[in-house]
């Protein structure tokens, strides 16, 4: 068994030097490669304050960068300041402040596990990931972003609570989920297995797969939700409530409805799981 | 788990049904190795019904000696050359297995991501059967490069060399069409 | 070692990983010659990229057409020495126990999908109504095991799979109810907790499982899940339901959507 790397930056190591650090192009970078570059590698990140862009790459090697978000206020004396007075301070100059001495990115690798994490309860960061396309990931953020995967082809998990969650030419499996903030997921393919689940308290659910995707939906609309969709959806009227269709303008086939809805595309196959409790359900046609 | 060639021995005794087990763990690589022999995706479905059929009609001459696998591809070459004989039949097998496919034109210009998965197979077309397929056994197929050789009849070395020139060939179509496409 | 036996050796390498090689004598050969190393490096590269070809699904049709095939043929054979159903399933799988998790994975998914195949072919002979009822029996029993595997695989999508499995019992016993209940309460992804709630509302005639669901709305901190749970309880027209709702709202993180939803649900039972 190989040892554990790992590897930890100090972004903030003492107060005076933070400043400089902490510029506003002050990106912190490191590259971390899987113990066994061979095989599917499985990246996860944790962010409380900040977005996370995950994106493939035709390399093998993790890059990581953390990019503090805005800019740095206070003068020399203020990184001596103790919380409370940072937070007030914070109000009165409306911009965000950094904390010294707290910060840093951490990245650990074990068996092709990797685990990024940025302190980032105090100030907004950036997260931006590069990974081999076959990588999975699990990442969770919490405020003031968004998360944004592209080109990976590996099992996707994804939480969010207020920011949206885009995932742009993906593969793999999809389990997504926000409570504040849309989800957008745009398919190359889909591998016919796993389950995808996508899902949000407030925002769209908007979906583009492949034209000839087969797919048996469970849509699930609340309040004044529609559903929208460039396939023929065969409704399966399994929920006992009524359903009502809707043929609209625009060539879009409209459904509405309100209760769960289960719909098959090209015959039916991989399971799809859409709610939004306040919001509307697109289903695109990729062009 | 039972492996492969202990069911096949059961299907071989009259219990045909248990040729399911089989069809399910083997069907999808099988129906992806035709896939990336011929490009055609209802050509290849006819050839895995045709060789599932195959291999229950002559369950009787299976030998347990050698590996189901290697025996289930033995008939999909066999069914594969049949299927090629009917379509072309002006031409001796030996030249259509050898020829150089015509280079196709290239179709517009798709999304980057499929690109090159695209790349990648249209590079796999431009090798003449004989090559991809010794390149389609050793990459997808899980065979070792012993097995190979007995499904081919010839030497490990030989699979090696074919192996080793395929790949080549396959990387040079694939720089060319990248080329071609910038 | 010279050029040519390293030729020689690169199919080996690509099959096997740069670390097969038993004789280290390759390794020095490829650090000492650039073009060698140049052309492992190449070869290697388009080894590795073959794998983002995509594994292609064949159309449904082939496998109907494949159960169909195999149905005539068994049809055609003499339809006396049928050995029962059960025996064969017992055979396939010799002993759950000490098989490793994903073997033990592996295998029973392969005999689900084996089962379905056969329950598919039942469906056009009626006359061994019987048979296929015990086989449905034992493919039910495979399927809650395999649901059970499926619902501790860290993976949050091959536990929404496990969920979906569950969604064709008839009858699920006491472990995977309660595993049921465990993955409500405990599971880390909204997304399955989400899915759990609909997997257990299948069960909801049964007054423990109920009560669990009842119970387990004071223990959600996702809003997705609480207005899911709302909802559900709603529709058993409970005393009991209308009880947990109104706890719910002495909750003063509650975000409105929420409130709203347990207000409007208290009014529907009442």
């Amino acid at each position: 068994m190989k040892p554990i790397k790992r590897i930890f930056i100090a972004l903030l190591v003492m107060g005076m030097v933070a400043p400089a650090l902490w510029s506003e192009d002050a990106v912190d970078r490191v590259a971390v490669p899987f113990s066994d570059p061979g095989k599917p590698g499985l990246v996860k990140a944790h962010l409380i304050n900040g977005g996370i862009v995950v994106k493939g790459y035709d390399g093998k090697e993790v890059i990581v960068e953390a990019k503090p978000r805005g800019h740095v206020v206070g003068k020399h004396e203020d990184e001596m300041d103790d919380d409370g007075e940072d937070e007030k301070r914070d109000k009165h100059a409306g911009m965000m402040r950094l904390k010294a001495g707290g910060g840093g990115l951490s990245v650990e690798e074990s068996k092709n596990v990797m685990e990024i994490s940025v302190p980032s309860w105090k100030t907004d960061i950036d997260l931006t990931i590069q990974v081999p396309m076959n990588t999975s990931l699990e990442l969770h953020a919490v405020n003031n972003g968004g998360i944004k995967v592209e080109n990976v082809n590996g099992d996707i998990e994804v939480a969010n609570v207020n920011g949206g969650i885009t995932l742009s030419r993906i593969s793999g499996s999809a389990v997504a989920q926000t409570v504040n903030g849309s989800v957008t997921a745009t398919f190359n393919r889909l591998d016919g297995k796993k389950p995808l689940s996508l899902i949000t308290l407030n925002g769209d659910v908007d979906i583009t797969l492949p034209a000839t995707a087969k797919v048996d939906f469970k849509l699930k609309i609340d309040n004044h939700g529609e559903i929208y969709s460039d396939f023929e959806l065969k409704l399966q009227n399994k929920s006992e409530k009524t359903v009502e269709d809707k043929r609209s303008h625009g060539g879009r086939y409209r459904v509405k409805i309100d209760k769960t809805v289960f719909g098959s595309i090209n015959g039916g196959g991989q399971e799809i799981t859409l709610k939004t409790f306040n919001g509307d359900i697109l289903l695109r046609k990729a062009k | 788990m039972p492996d492969d060639e202990k069911v096949m021995a059961q299907v071989r005794e009259g219990r045909v049904e248990m040729l399911a087990i089989l069809f399910e763990r083997h069907h999808v690589r099988l129906f992806n190795f035709f896939l990336r022999l011929t490009a055609n995706r209802s050509a290849s479905e006819d050839l895995v019904q045709e060789v599932f059929l195959r291999i229950l009609k002559y369950r009787h001459t299976y030998r347990g000696e050698s590996k189901f696998t290697t025996w289930m591809y033995q008939i999909g070459r066999n069914a594969h050359i049949d299927q090629l004989r009917a379509r072309r039949p002006e031409i001796s097998i030996d030249e259509v297995w050898e020829q150089e496919p015509s280079p196709q034109p290239l179709p517009p210009q798709k999304a980057e991501s499929e690109q090159e998965t695209d790349l990648l197979a249209r590079a796999m077309e431009r090798l003449p059967l004989r090559k991809r397929e010794v390149l389609l056994l050793a990459r997808f197929q899980n065979l070792k490069y012993q097995e190979i050789a007995s499904l081919l009849a010839c030497s490990v070395e030989s699979v090696k060399v074919q192996v080793h020139r395929s790949l080549k060939d396959l990387r040079r179509h694939y720089l060319d069409l990248q080329g071609g496409t910038q | 070692m010279n050029c040519q036996e390293m030729k020689k050796m690169i199919p080996d390498l690509l099959q096997n990983g740069l670390e097969s090689g038993q004789d280290e004598h390759y390794r020095e050969h490829l650090h000492s010659c650039p073009a060698c190393w140049q052309e492992w490096q190449d070869l290697h590269e388009t080894w590795t990229r073959l794998g983002i070809l995509p594994e292609e699904q064949p159309g449904p049709e082939l496998r109907r057409n494949f159960y169909r095939q195999l149905e005539a043929s068994r049809r055609e054979m003499a339809a006396a020495k049928v050995t029962p159903w059960r025996q064969h399933w017992r055979r396939l799988l010799p002993d759950w126990r000490y098989a490793f998790p994903a073997m033990r994975l592996a295998a029973a998914v392969l005999v689900v999908v084996v089962g379905f195949g056969i329950g598919f072919m039942a469906g056009g002979s009626r006359e061994n109504g019987g048979k296929f009822a015990r086989l449905n029996k034992e493919v039910e029993r495979l399927q809650q095991q395999v649901s059970l595997s499926l619902l501790s695989q860290p993976s949050a999508a091959a536990r929404l799979q496990g969920l979906s499995m569950t969604s064709r019992l008839q009858d699920p016993d006491p472990t995977l109810l309660k595993m049921l209940l465990d993955v409500l309460d405990n599971d880390p992804s909204v997304n399955v907790r989400l899915s759990a709630v609909d997997a257990l509302y299948l069960f909801a005639d049964r007054e423990q499982v109920r009560a669990a669901l009842t119970a387990s709305l004071s223990r959600q901190a996702s809003p997705l899940v609480q207005i899911a749970l709302i909802d559900l309880m709603v529709s058993f027209k409970e005393k009991r339901a209308a009880a947990a709702l109104k706890k719910l709202l002495d909750d003063k993180q509650l975000i409105p959507e929420v409130r709203q939803r347990a207000k409007s649900g208290i009014s529907q039972i009442l």
